[in-house]
């Protein structure tokens, strides 16, 4: 504790003590006032952008474009399969474009679309035409290939 | 909606036909998307069916002939709802051809004429495809378009119409689909 150790001999070592120990002046009312207006600027100062940023983000979820895109997760679970991709509407039919990413044997890919309607078909080891299992089955298939299809809302 | 200028110059300048059609599919194929640019219809709904049976390995006669029929329903969606987004005829045309009445689709416009169709739409050529009578199908949709009800709403109506546990009592046995004309290029597969 400062207050029971000696004043050795060791005049550094005495004079900082000699310092610890000295009473500390309360501060004038006029440095009270200076210290509370910098404490509430450095308040302002962090809660004016938070507060900016929250209207933004408000704004922007109250007034986002109503065609905004949405993310779509996509799966199969096919966990004897060495590759999967998915085609559709959304990508020319493109059947070696999208490929899915496995994992445990449940194959998926997350697209963002926008509202709409979409149909697909999982492509199994560059050759198997799958619908999805857990899809709707579109009504609009001309190719003797049973389809998927996605409503994507707003 | 697309407009006519616009569909017209992307009619005119489809390169994804030409890349992965061949040539006389190409050529049969651009005529089908020029006249639904000069009719003001949407265009990528067509070439997306075309790209979809080059994909599939269809032969290049069931190609044009899915092309003219997609074409034809987007026109009778057209007239049914009046105007309309891509999107909803895009949807329109599947209702129709789920089994849809054109009056269905002028009465849903006229319940929603301020609000997008699509999910509606969707919806009602969802439950037809999954077996019920287009008749009940287009009740359940129409009493829920006549509450006002959102997205979501519409696609809970289908979850719960085409995934019933006792599916039997809602939905009739899937009506038969007619013997193809050719055979698929690969069998399809459900895992």
């Amino acid at each position: 504790m400062l207050d029971e150790a000696p004043l050795g001999s060791d005049p550094t070592l005495t004079a900082v003590l000699r310092e610890l120990r000295r009473p500390v002046k309360p501060p004038s009312q006029a440095a009270e006032r200076a210290m509370n207006i910098l404490m509430l600027e450095r308040r302002r100062r962090y809660w004016w952008p938070l507060a900016a940023a929250a209207a933004l983000t408000a704004v922007w979820l109250a007034f986002r474009r109503p065609d905004a895109t949405r993310p779509v997760r996509f799966a199969l679970r096919a966990p004897a399969s060495a590759q999967v991709t998915l085609t559709g509407d959304f990508n020319d039919w493109n059947a070696h474009q999208l490929p899915l990413h496995s994992r445990a044997g449940e194959w998926t890919v997350t697209l963002r679309l926008r509202p709409g309607r979409y149909r697909y078909a999982f492509v199994v080891d560059g050759a198997r035409w799958v619908a999805d299992p857990r899809g709707a089955t579109a009504p609009d298939d001309d190719f003797g290939t049973p389809t998927s299809v996605i409503t994507v809302g707003r | 909606m697309l407009g006519t200028a616009t569909a017209r110059l992307l009619a005119a300048q489809e390169p994804r036909l030409l890349a992965r059609l061949p040539a006389g599919l190409a050529t049969a194929t651009q005529r089908l998307i020029d006249s639904a640019a000069s009719e003001g219809l949407p265009v990528e709904p067509l070439i997306q069916k075309a790209l979809e049976g080059e994909s599939k390995g269809a032969d290049s006669a069931r190609i044009v002939r899915a092309v003219q029929a997609l074409l034809e329903r987007l026109r009778v969606a057209r007239r049914s709802l009046g105007g309309a987004t891509e999107p909803e005829l895009v949807a329109a045309a599947a209702a129709l051809r789920a089994g849809a009445s054109p009056a269905t689709l002028g009465a849903l416009r006229a319940l929603r004429p301020n609000q997008t169709l699509v999910v509606p739409l969707s919806v009602l050529a969802d439950i037809i495809a999954a077996g019920m009578p287009p008749e009940r199908a287009w009740n359940s949709v129409r009493e829920m378009a006549s509450t006002g009800a959102g997205d979501a709403a519409f696609l809970a109506l289908r979850d719960r119409l085409t995934n019933a546990p006792s599916t039997s009592e809602l939905l009739p046995p899937p009506a038969r689909r007619p013997p193809s004309d050719a055979p698929p290029a690969s069998r399809p597969d459900r895992p």
